[in-house]
């Protein structure tokens, strides 16, 4: 498509880390547009930081982008940029359309008006005409659900209705583009659901979504396409669900492994799949009995081992099994360095056709942080004809007969 | 389509663009003031009645400490034995006082609204403004007291010799160069005391102190020598007096310094607003 709804190309943004001024001289020079310390070019002072570098995506109408990335990641200042807030050190942000941002649901509620008032006043903020908020209003506090407390401050609302009414009002304002940050994640799952049914109303309007989150099911389901930003940079971009995987690696090489590059904790090979019979196979019927086994190394001594196993759906990175040694109550013995392992889990392949990923992880049942993970360490593929979807195979048989004479049976379900 | 760069949005840089936003934005602006309104009153008994109470109270203090602690001449004080002296000081007060509240709101009001400039973007000059049009809510009920008190002694046997007169017509414009010059000064300092909260603390005691040297509870020539001159280089002086002319005096408020103050108010105004409008990407990093 050659018209995207959002260009952003080449931008970088620099921060300062601490206090703004260090001295009344810096103040007063700055103040007069001489600079002071902080410099307006592309190199960096010594207290200066990239907080976004070198950025560069386009946003089609009525596509949903997604972006993930660990804490600090330079997420909320990219939707900062896209909703005019703050100005690029670098490089052009383009919008076409009417923006709605979500960075905040109910950023504009004062505490001491009602709901009522706050549904007008938010209206306002959001750049909603009076008239429109007032034709939109019943509109509104159904999709909030929230009737009954119109007329309550809402600073005695709960956190969850005080979201609810947030997103509702913004909900309908009508965007081109509507930039979404985290704002469901108060909500029950019934609103939660409520709002992606919303949104995806808004994307088959021809909205142009990007959407922020750390909930990673619901970026791989809705997003079309998704960025994952570390540390200001774009460590992946593409489709949603292999967007995901990245994430994972780019949140483990920061926090769960620091030390993976100097000398991994522990080592992992030969992951393999078995048939019953004990041969190497890679192609299973829908059904079958395997055996997954892989070889851990240690490099570090560990008093409680957990060696756990997930299964991913290599489309779409679905998980469809995880488990732990510790989970399923097997009683592993401490290791030393130099220890090996080898794990074994059989399993049954009740899964539909298609290709699926083993991945593993090792870690000390008592810690977060693992020694070892990996979720794409060895695929095999289920073969078969497709009669069943979804994520298990429940062997299922179908028949149909015709009912003569229903009324005459009783309604067991209805009694 | 907008384009955002390091220099800022395209459509906001010139001034005509900007105009034209600010009027999508008018709603918002009042708004925002009737959030303002809302709040302040609402859990008082009084409620809009405070709109009117404190001008009354400084009006009745200082009638109290000009008429009875220290005696000053009357004569000299206002000019006119007259004119009663509370007529004279709450006309004074009442713009005063607008001046005053306006201000303190205005320059406060971008980091009281925090959590909007860092969240959602609008043009920011909407903040300074709504206060502002909050505290004018406010004057507008208290110049309805003052326009009806200002009958009642019209009406009264033997006390002053003044009439309405069409000079009245013309209070509306004194208005307007007030607000004006409130504005340039409300963008200007709004955008400070972001930068830098010793402004609202400073503007706090300056305050006090501006209503000495604006002519609010005695007239110019009450003053004499290097003083007077200060007075008068002070923009608020000559639109006290403006007030004074078409109200009470009915006399024509352009005279020299009167045109002087539009002038300085006008350019006040311009200046702060391209101030304003140029620092303003850096309000949500810096606040």
């Amino acid at each position: 498509m050659s018209n995207p709804a959002i260009v952003v190309e080449n931008v970088r943004k620099k921060f300062w880390r601490g206090q703004r001024h260090a001295s009344l001289r810096d103040a007063v020079a700055s103040w007069f547009g001489m600079g002071g310390k902080r410099s307006a070019q592309s190199k960096l002072q010594s207290a200066e930081f990239w907080a976004l570098d070198g950025l560069c995506f386009n946003v089609e109408p009525g596509e949903a982008f997604g972006i993930i990335g660990p804490n600090g990641a330079g997420k909320s200042t990219t939707l900062k940029l896209l909703a005019g807030i703050m100005r690029p050190t670098e490089g052009t942000v383009s919008i076409r359309g009417r923006v709605s941002a979500l960075i905040e649901v109910g950023a504009g509620f004062h505490p001491d008006l009602t709901g009522r008032e706050n549904v007008y006043l938010n209206a306002s903020i959001l750049g909603m005409p009076r008239s429109e908020a007032r034709r939109k209003f019943d509109e509104i506090v159904d999709f909030a659900g929230i009737r009954d407390f119109l007329d309550t401050p809402v600073k005695r609302y709960s956190s969850g209705m005080y979201a609810r009414l947030g997103f509702a009002v913004a909900a309908h304002v009508d965007p081109e583009v509507l930039l979404v940050d985290e704002v469901l994640s108060v909500g029950d799952r019934v609103f939660r659901a409520k709002c992606m049914d919303k949104m995806r109303t808004f994307l088959k309007k021809g909205v142009a979504i990007v959407f922020v989150s750390h909930d990673l099911s619901a970026v791989s389901t809705f997003c079309d396409r998704a960025m994952v930003l570390a540390a200001g940079k774009t460590v992946y971009a593409g489709q949603g669900g292999q967007a995901v995987a990245h994430y994972h690696e780019a949140c483990a090489e920061r926090w769960l492994l620091p030390a993976a590059k100097a000398r991994p904790l522990a080592t992992v090979d030969r992951v393999r799949s078995f048939k019953a019979d004990g041969t190497v196979c890679r192609a299973f019927r829908p059904c079958e009995p395997a055996r997954i086994e892989f070889d851990v190394r240690f490099n570090m001594d560990m008093a409680h081992p957990s060696f756990g196993l997930t299964l991913l759906r290599a489309g779409d990175r679905l998980c469809i099994f995880e488990t732990s040694s510790t989970r399923m109550g097997c009683e592993c013995p401490p290791a030393t360095v130099g220890a090996v392992r080898r794990v074994r889990y059989q399993v049954r392949l009740n899964v539909p056709p298609g290709e699926y990923c083993v991945g593993y992880h090792v870690r000390d049942r008592d810690e977060l942080r693992y020694a070892a993970i990996c979720d794409d360490a060895a695929r095999f593929m289920v073969l078969g004809e497709p009669v069943s979807g979804g994520m298990v195979d429940l062997s299922a048989h179908a028949s149909v007969a015709a009912v003569e004479n229903a009324e005459a049976e009783p309604a067991a379900a209805s009694a | 389509m907008t384009t955002i760069s390091s220099r800022g949005a395209e459509t906001t840089r010139d001034l005509a663009g900007r105009v034209s936003t600010l009027c999508r934005y008018r709603e918002l602006m009042w708004m925002l003031a009737w959030r303002d309104i809302r709040v302040r009153y609402k859990h008082s008994i009084l409620g809009a009645a405070w709109a009117v109470v404190p001008p009354m109270a400084m009006m009745l203090i200082f009638t109290f400490v000009f008429g009875q602690v220290v005696q000053v001449d009357r004569q000299k004080l206002t000019g006119d034995l007259t004119l009663p002296y509370q007529l004279f000081a709450f006309s004074g007060l009442v713009p005063w006082m607008f001046f005053a509240n306006g201000l303190t709101g205005a320059i406060g009001s971008l980091v009281a609204n925090r959590q909007l400039v860092t969240k959602i973007y609008f043009p920011r000059e909407v903040f300074p403004l709504s206060a502002i049009i909050s505290a004018f809510i406010d004057f507008l009920i208290a110049m309805v007291v003052l326009l009806i008190l200002t009958a009642c002694l019209h009406f009264l046997p033997n006390g002053w010799s003044y009439h309405f007169k069409w000079t009245i017509l013309l209070l509306p414009v004194v208005v307007g160069v007030q607000v004006i010059f409130m504005c340039g000064v409300g963008l200007l300092g709004s955008m400070a005391n972001l930068f830098y909260r010793d402004v609202g603390f400073l503007f706090r005691s300056i305050i006090q102190l501006w209503m000495f040297v604006t002519c609010v509870v005695y007239q110019l020539e009450a003053t004499a020598g290097w003083k007077r001159v200060v007075i008068q280089l002070n923009p608020m002086t000559p639109i006290i007096r403006a007030y004074r002319d078409c109200l009470l005096f009915g006399r024509s408020p352009f005279d020299t310094a009167f045109v002087s103050a539009i002038a300085v108010s006008i350019t006040v105004m311009l200046a702060g607003w391209w101030w304003f409008r140029r620092r303003e990407f850096e309000f949500a990093e810096s606040i």
